[in-house]
């Protein structure tokens, strides 16, 4: 039983007269529990699948069912994060990591509770009170995370989240989402990256989208069994299937 | 050439002394050795050339006409300036209440804005006398003069504020259901204060200026009825005097809304 | 969900609107919702400013005149001294905290001294406008040219070029986008500074119609001589728009919206 469903998914921008087709007759399920990344070139609509999915973005056609209903509007138990970790600057970090129960209108001492175990997780533990220019750009995104996650939200939407970081820094991140998501299971995740190293390392599964008007070309399984470990990148069979997903890419962006 | 070889391996004497002064004053001197200087060629002028007056009072006679006059220019300038803060404090509110009603409501924005783009070119100095004509001479007429010639560029400083606010930021409040009063409340509001601190800073300017010639054009009291009295009078040095203390305490408004600025900055964003 | 307002909605919705607050205005008035000696009925401001047109137009030249000549003449020197700022670093030094201070003088208050020193006429209306029009330019210029990229600027030294072709081919256009906003707040200065030159000589002009007709609450002429003052203050900004339009598209650089900036705003 499918948690996340898209049918003939079809989205089409009308920028003063001109039809640009971003999204054409995308198909795709997600299982409840799954880590699911989307792997493409810039700019090809990945990033409007996942609008859509947030509730953000208009369907122009098609059916986007989650938890067995149509999508109509953004839903309150998904948690989202922008390649902008999007920090109130004006917030401290557990004001940060509150806002998502302060506009819901929940009582926020439980919820402080899990923000504090959150921000524990990340290792913000003796930064919660600072303001987010005392951080860097990684501890920022930690931050985001937190948010993501604080009120306990059954799909979890990532937006590249990582790609503004330098390398190291994003290596550390992927680790920590790895950690993070493992320890807390039953969660549904839709991740968009263009590195094919971040999908394999955390997926379960990849879907490739081709440039627009985009389309969903492959849905490749990642056959590593979970928990998985940081040193799993250095392996063969990763390697081989990083090669193989490259070789997918490059065919699409040709066809 | 040579005199580059010599330097190097230790400044020259004199260069160490530039760089000392330099240093020491902070680089006040030379703007403010300008002034003092000016100041002074001009008193000189105005002794040995036999100028009248009324055309050009020097500095001296400027400073005694103040020291003269003080009680009288504090009584007006204060007038005039309990006016400008008055009309400030309208205008913030006014400005910011129109800015919200057109971020709540697209259809009013779109109704309304481009009027307020209009309006905002059209010389509204030349409506001072109409205020006179519906509130006659006193200071509800330059206030509500002044309001009206400052409350525009809050507006704008509100609404650009708002619309500046970041796509995700606002992405973010749709996915999390909030409604568009928190996601003004949240994070529109403070994120437009320094947008609203510009406008401020300019309205502080437009308020001065619209409440003075609102006095200019009818009043019995304050700086600017002041000023063409001496006009009236010829009496030069003391139209300087009042523009001197009219500075001075629009300097002190303008400064604690510049203060304000920092203050939030400081509170907000660290 | 975010919908698309077409072109023509953003056209016709505020057009509407306007339409329909002249026609209550009018109404208002009309049917003494509100006095006719507090507003005019648009449509009789209207019918006044055709029957007493030719009383009105050698005022409405007048101010017209003495606007674009102030403006001409505060832009050239503004622009001139700002480049003499750029390139003279001890005159800089030592000028450009007093023109800051200056301009934050509230010069209107000076408009009867010049009228003490230059008599009631056109050159005291002249100087007065030209002066406190003359700062936002000069100090906006001198912004736009101390604004160059500091690599473009490293990238010029490296080929050897001179101060003069820097200034022509790189500082000046850089700074363009900054001379123009000053050019903008020059112009409405230079239309605030001719109106209350002519509100306090009271002489000529559609300032001096404004006071006469409040004086003589002749409400329907004040509202013809502030119908020509809208209309000359939008022509004159606009014109001063579209320059800057002409000046960007040659220069290929991208152009942003007209107004809505706070620091822009018009007294």
């Amino acid at each position: 039983m499918s948690f996340i469903r898209g049918d003939g998914l079809r989205k089409v921008y009308d920028p003063d007269g001109k039809a640009v087709e971003a999204l054409h007759n995308v198909n795709f399920s997600i299982e409840k529990g799954e880590f699911v990344s989307i792997l493409g070139p810039s700019g090809c609509g990945k990033s409007t699948l996942l609008m859509m999915c947030a509730g953000l973005e208009e369907i122009s056609d098609g059916l986007l069912m989650i938890a067995g209903a149509p999508m109509t509007g953004p839903r309150g138990d998904v948690g989202i994060m922008f390649q902008d970790p999007t920090l109130l600057p004006w917030k401290t970090v557990v004001e940060n990591v509150l806002f998502p129960a302060r506009i819901a209108r929940i009582p926020i001492e439980p919820v402080r509770q899990r923000a504090h175990a959150l921000l524990d997780s990340v290792g913000l533990q003796s930064f919660e009170e600072h303001r987010p220019h005392q951080l860097s750009g990684g501890m920022r995104q930690r931050v985001s995370i937190c948010r993501a996650l604080v009120n306990d939200p059954s799909i979890l939407l990532m937006d590249e989240p990582f790609s503004a970081l330098d390398a190291i820094t994003r290596d550390q991140m992927n680790v920590l989402l790895l950690d993070l998501w493992q320890q807390q299971l039953a969660r549904t995740a839709l991740f968009i990256t263009h590195s094919i190293r971040e999908a394999v390392l955390l997926s379960d599964r990849i879907l490739v989208m081709t440039k627009r008007p985009a389309t969903i070309v492959q849905n490749v399984a990642v056959p590593f069994s979970r928990p998985r470990s940081p040193e799993l990148a250095e392996g063969v069979e990763f390697n081989r299937l990083c090669g193989r997903l490259r070789s997918m890419i490059e065919d699409s962006h040709v066809g | 050439m040579s005199a580059e070889v010599s330097s190097i391996g230790g400044l020259p004497a004199s260069r160490r002394l530039e760089g000392i002064m330099c240093r020491f004053a902070g680089g006040a001197t030379l703007p403010v050795g300008f002034i003092l200087i000016s100041l002074g060629i001009l008193e000189i002028l105005a002794r040995t050339l036999t100028v009248p007056e009324v055309l050009f009072p020097s500095p001296g006679r400027v400073l005694t006409a103040l020291v003269i006059n003080a009680p009288a220019l504090c009584h007006h300038a204060a007038l005039t300036v309990s006016q400008v803060v008055v009309a400030l404090i309208i205008s913030l509110a006014v400005g910011v209440a129109v800015a919200t009603v057109f971020t709540l409501s697209r259809v009013i924005n779109k109704m309304f804005a481009p009027l307020f783009v209009v309006l905002q070119i059209i010389p509204k100095i030349a409506l001072a006398p109409l205020f006179v004509v519906w509130f006659g001479p006193g200071a509800m007429s330059h206030l509500s003069f002044a309001v009206c010639l400052s409350f525009f560029p809050i507006l704008a400083g509100a609404r650009a504020g708002f619309e500046e606010t970041s796509a995700d930021a606002v992405r973010l409040c749709s996915a999390l259901r909030a409604s568009r009063w928190q996601t003004l409340i949240h994070v529109k509001l403070p994120m437009a204060l320094p947008q609203l601190f510009v406008g401020a800073k300019v309205s502080t300017t437009l308020c001065i200026i619209g409440v003075v010639l609102g006095e200019f054009v009818s009043a019995n009291a304050g700086i600017g009825w002041y000023i063409v009295r001496a006009a009236a009078l010829s009496q030069t040095a003391n139209i300087l005097a009042a523009l001197v203390v009219l500075s001075l305490f629009g300097l002190l408004v303008y400064g604690m809304v510049a203060a304000g600025e920092i203050a939030v900055r400081r509170r907000m964003f660290g | 969900m975010l919908k698309r307002s077409s072109r023509a909605q953003r056209i016709l919705l505020p057009l509407l609107n306007c339409i329909c607050i002249v026609l209550l205005w009018q109404y208002a008035v009309t049917h003494r919702w509100i006095s006719p000696l507090s507003l005019a009925a648009p449509f009789d401001a209207a019918k006044v400013a055709a029957s007493s047109f030719d009383i009105l137009l050698p005022h409405i030249l007048a101010t017209a005149y003495a606007t674009l000549l102030t403006f001409l003449l505060s832009s050239v020197c503004g622009i001139f001294l700002g480049a003499l700022l750029m390139h003279w670093r001890a005159f800089r030094l030592a000028v450009y905290p007093s023109l800051v201070m200056f301009q934050l003088l509230p010069k209107i208050a000076l408009a009867p001294l010049f009228v003490v020193w230059f008599g009631v006429n056109l050159i005291s209306r002249l100087s007065f406008a030209g002066f406190i029009s003359f700062f936002p330019i000069v100090l906006a210029t001198l912004a736009g040219l101390r604004a160059t990229d500091p690599l473009v600027l490293n990238l010029c030294r490296s080929m050897r070029a001179s101060p003069v072709q820097i200034f022509w081919q790189v500082r000046l256009p850089y700074a363009v986008p900054l001379i123009m906003s000053g050019l903008k707040v020059g112009m409405t200065l230079a239309i605030t500074g001719v109106i209350v030159s002519e509100f306090v000589t009271v002489q000529s002009g559609l300032g001096y119609i404004i006071v006469f007709a409040s004086s003589n609450l002749q409400i329907d002429l004040m509202f013809a001589a502030l119908g020509w003052v809208s209309l000359i203050g939008l022509m004159f900004y606009g014109a001063v728009l579209l320059l800057e339009r002409i000046i960007l598209m040659r220069l290929g650089a991208p152009v942003t919206g007209a107004l809505s900036r706070p620091g822009e705003a018009v007294p």
